[in-house]
């Protein structure tokens, strides 16, 4: 028996998670889109303490991705970034949790 | 199990929650104490509207100017819109029921044979409304310092009816707002407005 071989030590493999969300900033602008339907960019920064360039990478990534829409607009004269989470989003943050679920559970207490 | 998962409706709480840290429905609500107060001593009810109407615009040009610029815009999901729902029509029905009190006081009409005075309807419908509209707040809104606000008002209705001075009204309200402008400095130095210059928000 491989001591190295996670499956052989009784644990589930993580290869099926998707980095992608996984990362933690990336999973932090995840969970809070879910839980709203659509939020700014000074929401976000706000509510995951994030600095701006930070943020705005990570969202670049999850637009890319197709996880995360972006809609630019003005309110005023002053510029208004709205973002919400596309279906593709939820439904891979809902996999995300289940897979991460799964994962922990073959955890010994 | 639980506390390993992403904990989304405590995450949803806590985003809404964050809104509430202006502190400018503490604000709001001690000024509508101390309208109570301006207008017993003028003795004018039409003051009192206006006042109310005038806390009712500090109140929103706040949200508008203070508090969305550093907050930012957000729309919750369902479960929050339903919930506050409920508690809007909490709020109409009370106020219906405000309205129903206040016609039966000023036409003098018995109802169900009671011909209450209209000083004890006022305080039957008052404390109603403190109880109801507090509670139900704080409860569908997960607004907790709601209560705390209930009671000051409680208090100052009560201590007005056994004192028979509406001096309780002021202290009450003076408290109040005392205490939203503190949370309003803070908010305001914890959360400094926004430089827009960041990726996104370069347009």
């Amino acid at each position: 028996m491989n001591a190295s071989d996670p499956e052989a030590n009784g644990l589930k493999p993580t290869t099926h998670l998707d980095r992608l969300i996984h990362e933690p900033g990336r999973l932090m602008i995840m969970a809070y889109l879910y839980v709203v339907e659509k939020a700014d960019f000074v929401f976000l920064m706000r509510q995951t303490g994030m600095t701006q360039g930070n943020l705005s990478s990570h969202l670049s990534k999850l637009e890319a991705a197709g996880y995360v829409e972006i809609e630019k607009s003005f309110k005023g004269k002053k510029p208004l970034t709205m973002l919400r989470l596309t279906d593709a989003g939820r439904t891979g943050l809902r996999e995300y949790r289940e897979s991460m679920s799964r994962v922990l559970d073959g955890i010994p207490d | 199990m639980a506390s390993r998962q992403l904990d989304l409706k405590q995450l949803e709480r806590k985003a809404w929650q964050s809104f509430h840290q202006d502190g400018l429905t503490d604000v709001f609500l001690g000024l509508v104490l101390l309208s109570g107060w301006v207008s017993s001593l003028a003795g004018s009810d039409l003051l009192h509207l206006v006042l109310m109407f005038a806390t009712l615009v500090v109140f929103a040009l706040g949200k508008r100017f203070v508090t969305v610029p550093r907050m930012g815009l957000v729309e919750f999901g369902a479960d929050r819109k339903a919930k506050n729902r409920k508690a809007a029509a909490l709020l109409f029905f009370v106020v219906l029921l405000g309205v129903a009190l206040y016609i039966v006081a000023v036409t003098n009409i018995e109802v169900l044979g009671w011909r209450p005075d209209r000083g004890s309807l006022t305080t039957l419908g008052l404390s109603l409304v403190i109880l109801v509209i507090f509670g139900g707040i704080a409860y569908w809104m997960d607004f907790p310092r709601m209560m705390l606000l209930g009671l000051a008002f409680a208090a100052a209705f009560a201590g007005s009816r056994l004192l028979d001075s509406h001096i309780t009204f002021l202290i009450a309200g003076a408290l109040v707002l005392g205490w939203g402008l503190a949370l309003l400095v803070s908010f305001v130095r914890q959360y400094p407005l926004p430089r827009r210059a960041g990726g996104h928000e370069r347009e």
